[in-house]
Parts: structure tokens; sequence; C-alpha cells
């Protein structure tokens, strides 16, 4: 055996050495900062099979003759080749940093480094050179408009709010959508819990991504298609993303950099107010009222609803001045230090941010510690911890939460002053508010809710992990990783004593603690052999990967002594304990061969055993093939503008069991607090179902990448289909069957979609550098099928009776309510006091498909333009074909509280004075002003007449039609403007480089369809998108950042 | 160096699959049990049905309460001028089958309180349950008509039941319970669990006689025989005898979760209705010691004035809040901390047993049983008749026995009686046509002012067991409010 396999190495370095004339040796560099770039990929393209990558140091052997053409390659940097002249044995090879990354090797599923042309599945890139123009706390907000397909749409209350991300559409009716988030190859959380907004209110604790430091992350890689990660298994039917951290490098010495910024964010899209029209119904005031159609202002002496003597004339921006700046400063250091045996990296930040909302802020701090040590030339071993701790006092409550200030704004009359409610608490501790009650309203002083109605929480997460590498021989490698991610959460929300919302008047404290425990395991063992044109890699293994939660939630009533906010202080205490624990293990190979660098094929296999699953349906496999023939590199007299063009053909089977717990499985019995003391034991809601298995999804991808004029111009197209069945959704049922849902398998979507990318090097020459990248992504969503007895699928809805629903042969995502009732010549058909009215079908339903909430195009273009120490980076975002229903639109049209509201009413108050002077009744007077409405009555006649505006817009408001917009915008997302300082600027001091940057991110609208709020708004990060309720105005940032590395 | 090895071994060892016998342990459920006892869910079954703030809210103090004239709400709603509100409607009846979030639903639990007292073979508590679950479902029969019965929460597609199947079988149901509760043994009780009767087998036997009664005379115009049936099967059978039999919750004066508390103080906290003018009228033209019982004085200026039912909407000043300080609110008896709601009670069995007696159903006597309800009625609220108040009022000419009008007699001091408890007032009214309303003021735009026969059914229902809705609706008639249930013929 040890024969044979001495003999066989013999034969493999042979197999390099035939063409060998010397050796040339040389090192690769940062042309920047002359740092080191080891794994750079080195080869020598005139002889096949050599080719090696630079080591630690950046340095490097290659085989050559004297005129071969030597290609050096590195992820993140310009491709460089040289001929070799012979002058040198070294060489010395500066690359520069490439922006638009074409070439090189991208980190695929399980970590895997892959040269990009060999994959047969499209995926998108971004380095640190994108995210380090960091105009954001939370790296997911860097990813829009930067990978073409990647949708992502936020709860839009500030940097801390949780995000939704969607890649390539909603491929799960009611499981999770959020794409599976990698760590250095560890699995971690990235599930926003389900504490989001709602119709009733709620709080966005914010994603556990939102902690992690931008600062740390060396790339980002999106595997969009199921072929992509099909590895991942049960875990990869959304895409994953794949986040590779900044390690030590090799350099002499400390290394350290730190940087500064300060970031302000300003509040600019606030609701239209009207300026006219004071309190009152019908022009006329009174003390309480709560509507805003009251008299026109005309500074005449009033008495106001404290009883104030003031003047009657217009009341401005009460909400913005209620809203402050936010300011967040962020300071961080970074200390890296290396050898050839030992690469350290410690990294630490800290980050201040206070809300636009007064009262709130949050403070984050973060560690992070990287070590690589080679212990020999076979073994490295790689170990780091993070830590980041964070608190957040008073996060915003968001939709119709009478706290949510944004609500207060929309509804309150509008000569109700600011001033007027700083005031907030009487003598008594009841609430002062405009509408004069102390109990059993809706209407909060907006004071009282962000000062006594408050709400805290910490959160600390160690990500920690270690791995193994291991080169057995040469040609075969094992890996074994370990990774672990805990979170704990603390969370406590305050309801003050006579809170004026409550129907108890005591005051109600709910704390809670859950911690969450995310354990991988992997191991992979991976061969590698070529022979003459072929190489083949095969590689297998196993993993492991357990994800545990216990919370524990108390909640009390009553407080005994006053101001004292701990759960002992409570009268009455309820406190619900959690428990789930999951496992799924896994055992994978996958095999890739390549034909002479232009022909490669790629296929895994996986087979997942899921603890969520009954026994029957436990064990699921899953499967790829992908293949990808670089077209350029088969054919000789391939047309010389054509530097490369390579087509991908890719199919793939991917599952999802996320959305199931224990519940759907069994008839379970829960205790819970009773009747004076007497337990209540209490019946599942959901029906279970005992044979439920996951869900699938089949996929087929097409591509094509063509890069023309020496890589001044790359194209990079893909369509796919996805096809996912067996869809596990609690379907509703009739409530005579004792459940109001019932788990079960079935359905099927399908999602069909187009992206392409488009990058160009418009100048490139001396100090001038402009790049231009476009993507662009179409989806369509059908639904095939949800099952035999169910037409439709209620997803999401509000109160106002708009819902999102799933509907057999239409879209997942159909925004469904009412609308306008209209003859065949689409005019209205008035009802009886002349209104609009609502259309019903045969039942007597008023649901009726009014848009779809995802939007069909997107498009993101980013610029850059480098001239000498200067770099400039803007970047828009858009999206178009998605729609957008707003309670808050809703509400301010029935209230008159908004500007489009006071159309006839000047013309209405005439024609009622003319009336009376005249003395007619109200039936038998024609109106001579007003909001003119022509339509025909129930008869078909045609009917043209003014309507008083409160009334008409009293009807409209309540029809879901008139409050859906095209959610279609156009953003000018970010603009950065950096400074790199010249070296000589710092020669005698101890800097080695600085530079300053200022940025703005989320500058403005160049297109926009929505009335007073952001089109991307959503009521929560789960899946009743589109429907936006009492949004936080939508901020613009400007900072600077101030970078010195030491 | 060797330690990395260790190291690389024992991760190896942690990612080895193969095992998959822990997950049945890993994924079975750690917060909830799969068997039990049935005490929890009794209890849920009975504090849910005996209506809860939300129901109350709902069923009792928007729709029975307005149309039986207890109370009225400010600002003359639709329900009160009888029109349709299908969003409740469906509420009640997708809260009464099946739970949602802290509504649960009490025809569920009684169901699955029968099947674990049979699991556990416990008779009584088998026999509790199901005297129980009649009578919850002889309410919801009787809001709706025709409802899933039989293949309820058995079945993913229920039918629907005929209302008169439904009754026969209810009747057995309370048969069989009786029965259950008679065999002999020592079985463990309900013990505090029942919150109504304390686990006691002989008020429980007693309550399925009155219960009995109550089926047997709402079907008394439909099916006299039946009803003569029934009356002559507990002849002898042990009754209500005193207030202390009554059927009724008690409310956790000091939680703060609405759930647990007195659903009349709770909705009574919103401030949004005052007491109607018909039963104030009818308390003041008799002379009623209970007026200030169950009204309390105008906070304007201390007269006890009762709101109208059904006023017209295009009325401005029913918008003037400060137009509601003239009217008298809820009184002491029914807004307590501690309070209590009834679901049947004594004085009931009183004016069932006298109506029976009138009809020649029993051998008893009518009159005096007259007088013995409205004197358990006065004392349920504690009014006494020590100084002879209580003689006072019956000596009334207005209030003696008249046979003549004694029908009219009867049903009018149980309306009293059951003030608030509007749900079992109106289906009264429905069999009886009594206590006699005026024409109402304004009459809405939908069913013409016409008295409601019953509730139309849930939205969900119809759209998730369309066919068999439809069934019920071909047999019953259009699914609106003035169709009438089978009972329903006068």
């Amino acid at each position: 055996m040890k024969y044979l396999f001495s003999n066989f190495l013999l034969l493999y370095f042979s197999l390099i050495h035939v063409h060998a004339q010397y050796q040339i040796q040389g090192v690769i560099v940062d042309a920047a900062d002359g740092s080191p770039l080891p794994g750079a990929s080195v080869r020598n393209i005139d002889l096949k099979n050599s080719g090696t990558t630079a080591s630690l140091d950046g340095s490097f052997t290659l085989d050559v003759e004297i005129g071969s053409r030597i290609e050096v390659n590195y992820v993140g940097y310009e491709k460089y080749s040289l001929r070799v002249t012979g002058e040198s044995n070294f060489l010395e090879i500066k690359l520069r940093e490439d922006i638009f990354e074409m070439d090189g090797v991208v980190v695929t599923a399980l970590g895997v480094s892959k040269e990009e042309k060999s994959l047969g599945y499209a995926v998108q890139s971004i380095d640190n050179e994108v995210l380090a123009n960091n105009t954001s706390v939370n790296f997911i907000n860097r990813l829009a408009g930067q990978v073409a397909g990647l949708n992502i749409s936020s709860t839009s209350n500030g940097p801390s709010s949780s995000n939704r991300i969607l890649i390539r559409g909603s491929s799960s009716l009611t499981g999770s959508d959020q794409p599976l988030f990698v760590i250095d190859g560890s699995i971690v959380s990235s599930d926003p819990g389900e504490n989001f907004g709602s119709q009733d209110g709620g709080i966005d604790y914010g994603d556990p991504l939102s902690t992690i430091n931008p600062d740390d992350i060396e790339s980002i890689t999106v595997l969009k298609g199921p072929g992509a990660t099909a590895l991942y298994g049960s875990l990869g039917t959304n895409g994953v993303i794949v986040i590779t951290t900044k390690k030590g490098v090799l350099e002499e010495g400390l290394k350290i950099s730190l940087s500064s910024s300060v970031i302000v964010d300003r509040a600019y899209l606030f609701p239209e107010f009207q300026n006219s029209y004071g309190r009152g119904s019908k022009g006329v005031f009174t003390k309480f009222n709560s509507l805003s159609y009251g008299p026109v202002y005309d500074n005449s002496p009033f008495t106001n609803w404290l009883g104030n003597e003031i003047t009657y004339s217009p009341v401005y921006k009460q909400m913005q001045s209620f809203f402050r700046d936010g300011i967040t400063s962020s300071h961080n250091i970074q200390i890296s230090s290396g050898s050839s045996k030992n690469q350290f990296r410690l990294s630490s930040s800290l980050y201040d941010a206070g809300s636009i909302m007064p009262n709130s802020n949050i403070t984050r701090k973060t560690l992070n510690i990287n070590n690589t040590s080679k212990i020999n030339d076979k073994i490295q071993f790689t170990s780091k911890v993070s830590y980041y701790t964070q608190t957040a006092f008073n996060r915003p409550n968001l939709g119709g939460s009478p706290d949510n200030p944004v609500r207060n704004f929309y509804i309150m009359p509008r000569s109700v002053k600011l001033e007027d409610l700083t005031n907030y608490i009487d003598e008594t501790g009841h609430v002062i508010t405009w509408d004069g009650k102390t109990e059993g309203s809706f209407n909060q002083n907006p004071y009282w809710g962000v000062n006594l109605n408050t709400n805290e929480d910490l959160r600390d997460r160690i990500i920690g992990g270690l791995d193994i590498n291991y080169d057995i021989l040469p040609w075969l490698n094992t890996i074994v990783r370990a990774g672990w991610d805990y979170i704990s959460d603390t969370r406590e929300k305050r309801i003050a004593e006579f809170t004026v919302y409550k129907t108890s008047p005591v005051a109600t404290f709910s704390h809670s603690r859950s911690s969450r425990l995310i354990s991988n395991y992997d191991f992979i063992l991976s061969a590698n052999k070529k022979f003459d044109d072929f190489e083949f890699d095969l590689s297998g293994g196993a993993s492991r990967i357990d994800n545990s939660i216990r919370s524990l939630s108390s909640t009390g009533d009553d407080l005994v002594n006053p101001d004292l906010w701990v759960i002992n202080n409570f009268k009455e205490i309820i406190s619900t304990q959690g428990i789930s624990d999951r496992r799924l293990n896994s055992l994978f190979s996958t095999f890739d061969a390549s034909w002479k660098y232009r022909l490669y094929l790629n296929l895994t296999y996986r087979n997942d055993w899921s603890s969520v699953l009954p026994k029957v349906n436990r064990s699921f496999s899953y499967w790829s093939s992908n293949l990808s023939w670089i077209i350029s590199d088969t054919w000789d007299n391939f047309p010389s503008i054509i530097d490369f063009a390579k087509l991908r053909l890719s199919v793939a089977k991917v599952g999802n069991a996320n959305s199931l717990t224990t519940s759907a499985l069994y008839f379970n019995y829960t205790p819970s607090t009773g009747h004076l003391g007497q337990p209540f034991t209490r019946l599942p809601r959901i029906g279970p179902n005992s044979y439920i298995k996951p869900e699938s999804t089949l996929a087929y991808e097409f591509g094509v990448d063509i890069r023309l004029f020496k890589g001044r111009i790359n194209f990079d197209g893909s369509v796919y289909q996805n096809d996912s069945y067996d869809q596990i959704f609690t379907a509703p049922v009739a409530s005579s069957t004792g459940f109001q849902q019932q788990w079960i398998n079935s359905g099927s979507i399908r999602n069909r979609g187009v992206e392409l990318v488009l990058k160009s090097d418009i100048i490139k020459k001396f100090d001038l550098k402009w790049n231009i990248g476009i993507n662009g992504s179409f989806n369509d969503n059908e639904v095939l099928e949800l099952s035999e007895d169910l037409p439709i699928l209620i997803l999401g809805g509000s109160r106002s009776g708009i819902s999102v629903q799933a509907r057999t042969n239409s879209r997942s995502d159909l925004l469904v309510g009412s609308r306008f009732l209209k003859d065949s010549d689409g005019r209205f058909v008035l009802d009886e006091f002349n209104l609009p009215q609502v259309e019903r079908d045969e039942n007597g339903n008023a649901d009726f498909i009014l848009g779809h909430v995802q939007p069909d195009y997107m498009v993101g273009l980013i610029n850059s333009l480098d001239y000498k120490n200067f770099s400039l980076y803007l970047s828009f975002d858009s999206q178009f074909g998605g729609s957008i229903f707003s309670s808050s639109y809703a509400s301010g049209s029935s209230v008159g509280t908004l500007s489009h509201t006071i159309e006839g009413r000047k013309g209405w108050a005439e024609s009622e004075k003319s009336r009376k002077e005249l003395g007619y009744n109200q039936n038998t007077w024609i109106p001579t002003g007003g909001i003119p409405i022509s339509g025909v009555d129930e008869n078909g006649n045609e009917v043209s007449l003014f309507i008083e505006p409160e009334r008409y817009w009293s009807r409209l408001s309540g029809v879901n039609e008139s409050n859906v917009f095209d959610s279609s915008f156009i953003r000018f997302k970010e603009l950065s403007l950096t400074y790199n300082f010249p070296k000589r600027f710092f020669e005698n001091l101890f800097i080695d480089n600085s530079s300053i940057s200022v940025f703005g991110s989320n500058l403005g609208y160049l297109l926009r369809r929505t009335k007073g709020f952001a089109p991307q708004s959503s009521l929560s990060s789960g899946k009743a998108q589109g429907i936006e309720s009492f949004a936080f105005p939508t901020t613009r940032s400007f900072g600077v950042k101030v970078l010195i590395r030491i | 160096m060797k330690n990395i090895f260790k190291l690389y071994f024992l991760i190896l060892f942690l990612t080895i699959p193969g095992c998959t016998q822990d997950f049945d342990e890993i994924n079975s459920p750690k917060t909830g049990a799969i068997t039990t006892e049935p005490d929890g869910l009794f209890t849920v079954a009975v504090q849910r049905g005996s209506m809860t703030w939300y129901m109350y809210d709902r069923l009792q103090r928007y729709i029975a309460n307005q149309y039986m004239q207890y109370n009225t709400l400010a600002g003359s709603g639709s329900l009160d001028h009888y029109e349709p509100a299908y969003g409740m409607f469906s509420d009640i009846w997708d809260r009464s089958y099946g739970d949602q979030d802290w509504e649960l639903a009490p025809l569920f639990y009684a169901s699955h309180s029968i099947d674990v007292s049979m699991k556990r073979s416990n008779p009584h508590k088998e026999g509790i349950s199901r005297i129980w679950k009649a009578f919850l479902f002889q309410r919801m029969t009787d809001l709706y008509g025709d409802i899933p019965y039989s293949e309820a929460f058995l079945k993913p597609l229920p039918k629907f039941d005929t209302q008169e199947s439904i009754y026969i079988d209810l009747i057995s149901q309370i048969n069989l319970g009786k029965e259950l509760l008679s065999i002999e043994g020592d079985y463990e009780t309900f013990g505090s669990a029942d919150l109504i009767y304390n686990g006691s087998i002989d008020k429980w036997e007693k309550f399925a006689n009155v219960l009995l009664m109550r089926i047997g005379l709402r079907i008394i115009n439909v099916s006299p025989d039946l009803s003569q049936e029934i009356f002559n099967s507990i002849q002898g059978e042990p009754l209500f005898e005193s207030n202390d039999d009554n059927n009724k919750m008690r409310w956790d004066p000091i939680s703060s979760n609405i759930y647990f508390r007195n659903p009349i103080l709770v909705t009574e906290v919103f401030n949004n209705t005052r007491v109607s003018e018909k039963m104030i009228n009818t308390l003041k033209s008799y002379s009623d010691p209970r007026l200030t019982l169950y009204a309390k004085p105008a906070v304007l200026d201390g007269e006890y004035r009762g709101l109208k039912n059904g006023m017209d909407p295009n009325n401005q000043t029913i918008y003037d809040l400060q137009y509601y300080d003239k009217f008298s609110r809820l009184g002491e008896v029914f807004v307590r901390e501690d309070g209590v709601t009834f679901n049947l009670h004594y004085a009931e069995s009183l004016f069932l047993r006298a109506e029976a007696a009138l009809r020649g159903l029993t051998n008893e006597n009518p009159e005096e049983l007259y007088y013995k309800g409205i004197q358990a009625a006065m004392e349920m609220y504690g009014v006494l008749n020590d100084l002879g108040q209580i003689d006072e009022y019956l000596n009334q000419s207005i209030i003696l026995f008249n046979q003549s009008n004694a029908l009219e007699q009867i049903i009018t001091q149980k309306w009293i009686s059951l003030c608030m408890n509007g749900v079992e007032a109106w289906f009264e009214k429905r069999r009886t046509g009594f206590p006699v309303f005026d024409q109402l003021e304004y009459s809405g735009s939908i069913n013409n002012g016409s008295f409601p026969r019953r509730l139309t059914y849930s939205d969900a229902e119809r759209r998730l067991n369309p066919q068999n809705v439809q069934e019920a609706i071909d047999r019953m008639g259009e699914d609106e409010q003035t169709t009438r249930v089978w009972w329903d013929v006068k």
C-alpha cells in the first residue's frame, strides 16, 4: 500500500515536471499598501496543469518557461498577467483591488472555496471594499441594490429594525423565507423571532444579525438558487448568505487600525398634513371632537381644549417637532499581527445610537478575536470567539399601538399644539390628552407613551468556532469544524398605572428571558486528483446541528410599591415557560469533475434526518447537479472581443421543515392559569398532523457569463424556475371542527425569474477609474395549487379588512380587500346618499384582488469613481410592480388630518351658508360646492353633484382600494466620498495611513408613489408584508468616518 | 500536537449521525401533556360557558340585551334596530366552537371533558360533562337553528344537524347524564374544578331536571307531545329548592385578567350603555323594589331614567356624550367586583313550573309557583320580605295572578328576573311573544324592523364548510335573521 502510494506520488510530481524549464519565485502584494495576499492563485497559462497559490507571506514558486504567460488571480483584486522574460527569477506582483471582482474564488456551500468559473449556478459576492464604505450599522442594509434578486424590506423604525430578506421570491406559504446565514462555515441564528409589529402594535427587537459588527466582515457571498445550496439540504431552500469574517494577516509587528464615525439620522418623509382646518366636524368646533373637519383658521380669539384663550390659527409641524435627530456614534479598533505560524486579529467596537424618537437609544459593544495557527505543514487550526452585548432602551411601539406616537399624529386634530401635550399627567396620575378622556380611550398622549410606557432589552451573544484543517496528503484533505451561537435575551416592558387604553387601570410589567443555542459540528473529507485533462474532487462528510431554545416570561399586574419595576413587586404574576429542541443529522457528498478547465460538473447529495418530523418521514434526501461550460476556451477561433464566455446549467432539489413545531405532530394539553385558583387545561388551536413531511423545492437554472473587451464589460444572466411543493402550512378549517386551523402538507408555488448583472469599467486609465454596476431581476410568483378544498389562504391582514392572501392560479402575496362598485363604463355606482359604494360578490363578500406585494422588477445601480486619493461611491436601488396598503392613510383621510382632504371644503361651507340663508332643507337643496362626484345611481341614471368632503372621505377611507399605493420607487441610496491621505502627510508620525469619508444614505426618492410614508415600509418582518400601519418617518442619514492605521 | 488530534476526533465524533433513536425524546412536547385529567377541561367548559367578558359583550350586551331592552347602547347602533352584524355573529359562532387566543370554546372543552372522563372511567364526571354540554348546545342551536352537532369536533367538514334531531339527542344526553350520576361508586368528584356546584352530584341532578323543563317548554309549540313526555319523566324528580341551587358563575374580584372578572362589570366600564327605558319604566310602574338595585340614579339629576331603545340615528342629540348623563347606569347588583352571573336560576325554574302547570303539563298550582318565582327572583338580589316589601309588590292588581293573561305575567316576570341575561329572555320572547315592546322609533334599513329570530352563520364556516352550510340553508330557509328556527312557529 505504501509502495503503491509513493509510486502514485511520484507519478503526480512527474506530471508537473514534464514541461518544466525552471522555477520562478515571487511575492504577491496589495498594490495599495504592500500587504501580502496569501491564497492568491498563480498559474502558467501555457502550461495547463501548473498552478499554485501564494502562501501566507504572499510568496509562491511556479514552474515556467521563458515566454510563458503567468496569470494571477485573487478574490477582490484585478486579474494580473505578465509574460516571463527571464530577466529575473523573482517577481513582485502588485495587485490592485478590484471592486467588481470577476474572476476568482468564491466561498460556496460548507465554506468550500471554488473558482467562480467552475460554478454551474449563480452566486454574487460583495467584498470588503464595498462593505468598507460603511454607511449603515446593520450590514443587511448594505446588501439592498447590490445583489440581483435580493429583496430586503424592514420594519422601518430606525437602524435596529428587523429585515426581511427574500431571494428569488417567496417559496414557502407560511414558513420562514429568511435565507440561512453562515458565518465562517457555522450556521448562526437569523430568525427575527416572534416579536415584530402587528396590527395591535408590538415591538421590533431587531433580528439577531443586526448585532454583528460590519467592520468584522471580510466578504459576503449570496448563494441564490437551490443548485448552490443543496448541500445545506433542508436548510437551504431560501438561499444562503455566507459571511467570511476578517482574519489576521501576515504582517510584521502589530497592525492597528482605528475608525470612528458619527451618523445623524433625520426624519424627512412625513405625512402630508393639512393646515387649513382645525378640530371639529361639519365646520363646527367642539372641544373634544376627534376630527379635523372643523372651521377654517381665521385668527379669531378662541378657547382651546385646555381652556386657554388663544387665536385660532394653524399649527404646523407637530410631528416634525416631536421627533429629533438620531445620532449614532461608533468606534472601532482592530489589532492584527501575524507570523508564518500564527495570525491573530482582535477587534472591538462601541456603538451608541439615539433613535429619532425621544427617550430611546441603543448601545452595543462587540469583541471579536480570531486566531489561525499553522501547527505544522499539514495542520492549520483556526479559532474565533465573538462577543456582542447590546442594551436598548425604549424601542418604539409599532403599528396600531396607542403608544406608537406616529399613530397619534395621524389622528390628532390638526389644531392641537404639541406643547399642549408636554404636560401629560395630572395630579391624580391620569393622562391629560386631547380627547379629554382619562380612561377607555385609544387616543394616547404621545409623551405618556414614550416616557411612562417604556421597554428595555438586553441581548448577549457569543459566537464561537474552531476548525482544524488537515492536509493528510497533498490530494487528501479533511476539515472538522465546530461552531456555537448562543443568544440570550432579557426583555422588559412597562405599562404604567392609569394608562388610558388599558381595560384595568393597574400597571402591567412583563419580564422575559430566553436563550437560544445553535451548535453545529461538521466533518468533511475531500480528495482531489488530476489525470491529464481531467481533475476530480470528491468530498464527503457528516454534520449535526442542534438548536435549543429555553424561555421564561412573566407578566405581573398591579404594582405594590410604586415605581419599583421588578416582577416580585406585582400582585399577580403569570409565568410561562418555553422549551424547544431540534436536531438535524446529515450525511453529504459532492463530486466535482473538470475537463481541460472548460467543462465542469458538480454533483451533490445530502441526506437529512430531522427530529421535528414524524418517525415515518424523518429521513429526506436532497441533490443537485450543476454544469459549467467555458465555451470561449472550447473553440480556438472564438471571437477575440469575447474574452470569456460561460454557460451554466443546474438542476436541484432542496427542502424545508423549518416551520414545524412539536405541536404540529401531537395533540397537546397545555396547563394554564385558571379561574379562582382552579387550573385550566387548554386544547390545541391547530389540529395536529402526525404524517407531516418537509416542503420540497425542485429548481432549474440556466445562466451565461460573458466578458468583453478585456474584461471591461462583464455580463452575467440567469433564468430560473423553482417549484416548491408539499407546502407545510396551517390551513384554516371551519370552527365546528374545534380548531381554527389544521397542519397540512399541500400546495405548490412556482417562482420564475431572470437575473442580470452588468459591470463595466467605463474609464480605467492612470489615476482615474470609473466602474458602473447594474443588476436587475424579475420574479414571477404563481400558486399552482393550495389544497383540494382551499382556493384561498389568508397569510396576514389588518383590521381594516385588507388581507394578504395566496390564491390558487394566482400569487402568494395578493393584497385583497374592498373596492368600489363601478358600472361597465367604469363609472361609480352611487348609493342613496350619492356616495361611491363597496362592490360585493354573490356571497356578499368584498374580497377583491387589489394588487400584489412583492415587486416584479428590481434594479440596482452602483457607481464608483476613483481619482487619485479620492474615491466616490454612489448607489441607487429601485423596485417596480408591487403594491402597499396604508392604514395610516386611511385613518388620516377619515379624520381629515391629511392635506388631500381639504379639497371642496371651502365650496361646501359656502354652499351650506347659502342654503341656510335661503332657508332650504338638506333634501331639497342642490349643493353649489364640495367634492364634485359623478357616476350613476342604482338605476343607471347619470348623477353629477357636489358631496360634503367629510362624508366623502369617511366613505372613501373605508374602501381598501383607495388606500392601496404602487410601491415602486427609485431611491438614491448611498453616496460616499473618501479621501485617502497620502503617506507623506504622516511621514514623521506613527500613522501609516489614514482616510476620511463623508457619506449619506437613504438620501431620497427619485420616484415614489406612496403618500407620506416609505414604499418599503412593512408592519412586520413576517409574512404580512405590504401593509403599512403608522410607520415611523423614513430617515436620511449623514455621517463622517475617520480611519487611521498605525 | 497530540491534543489537536484529540480535539479533531472529539469534533468528528460529534458529527457522526446515524443514531436517531433519541429524536422522539428531543421532539416530545415539553410544555404540554399528551394525556390529561378531565378536570381542567371541565373548568374551562363551565367558566367560558358562563360567558366571559368578550362573549358577554357581543352576545349579551350588544345583541340580546338590546333586543330584550335591558340596556341601550349610546349612539343608537344598528343592532338596536334589529340590523345584522355579521362580524359579531361570526365571532360568537367561531369562539363557541373553536379556540382563539384567550377565547376558549366551551363546546369543544365540554366535548373533550366527556371523552377524557370516559377514558378515565369516571361516570360521574362524564355525566356532569354530558349535562353541561347539553346546556351549551341548546343555547347554540337556539341562537342559530341547525348547527353542527353529531359530527362537530369529529369530522373535517362536520354536517349540520336539524334542530329537531339535536333537541331529541339533548334530551337523551341529559337522561344519560342522570343515569351516569346515579351509578353508585366511590368515584373522584370534580371538587373545586366544578366552579358551579363544587362537584355535587345532587345539584347537577337537580340542574339536569330543570334543564329538561327548559327544553320541554321551548318545544311546546312544535312538539307538545314530546313536551308532555319530558314533564312526565321528571315527575317527582328533584328540582331546584332555593337560590342555593342556582347554576351560576362566581367571578374573581381581584384578578387583572379580564377573562376572570365579572363580565358585566368589565363591559360597564366602557360607559357606553344605559339601562333601557322599557326596563326602568316597567320597574317604576310596578313600584318594584328592584328599581334601585338594577339601576343607578342619573348623574345629571339623580332620577331613575332609562334610555330608549331603537332611536333614530339621524337624531343628532344622541351623538352628544353629555346627553347620556340624564340616564341611569347599571345598578349595584350587576357590577359587583365579586359578582355572579346566572346560567339558570331558581326563579326561572319556578316560572317554568308555573307555565307547565298553566298549560296542564303538570298538576301543580301555577298561581302559587308564579308568586314563589317572583319572591325567589327578588331574594336572589337581596330584596327581603322582612317588612312585607315583597307581599306589597305581589298584592298590586297588575301583579296579581290573572288567569286570562297569566302566560304574559309569568314570562314578563321571568324577563325581569333574567335581567342582563338577554339570551334566554330573547329565546322566550321568540317562543311566547312576551314581553311586548313598542314599535322602534327607527326601523333600520335591512330587516324593516322585524324582530330577529336567529343569528346568521359564521362567515368562516360558510367559506370553509360551504356544502354543509348550504344543506342547512336549503332545509331551514335563507341564512337571515328573519328565518325562524324549528321550534319558533308562533
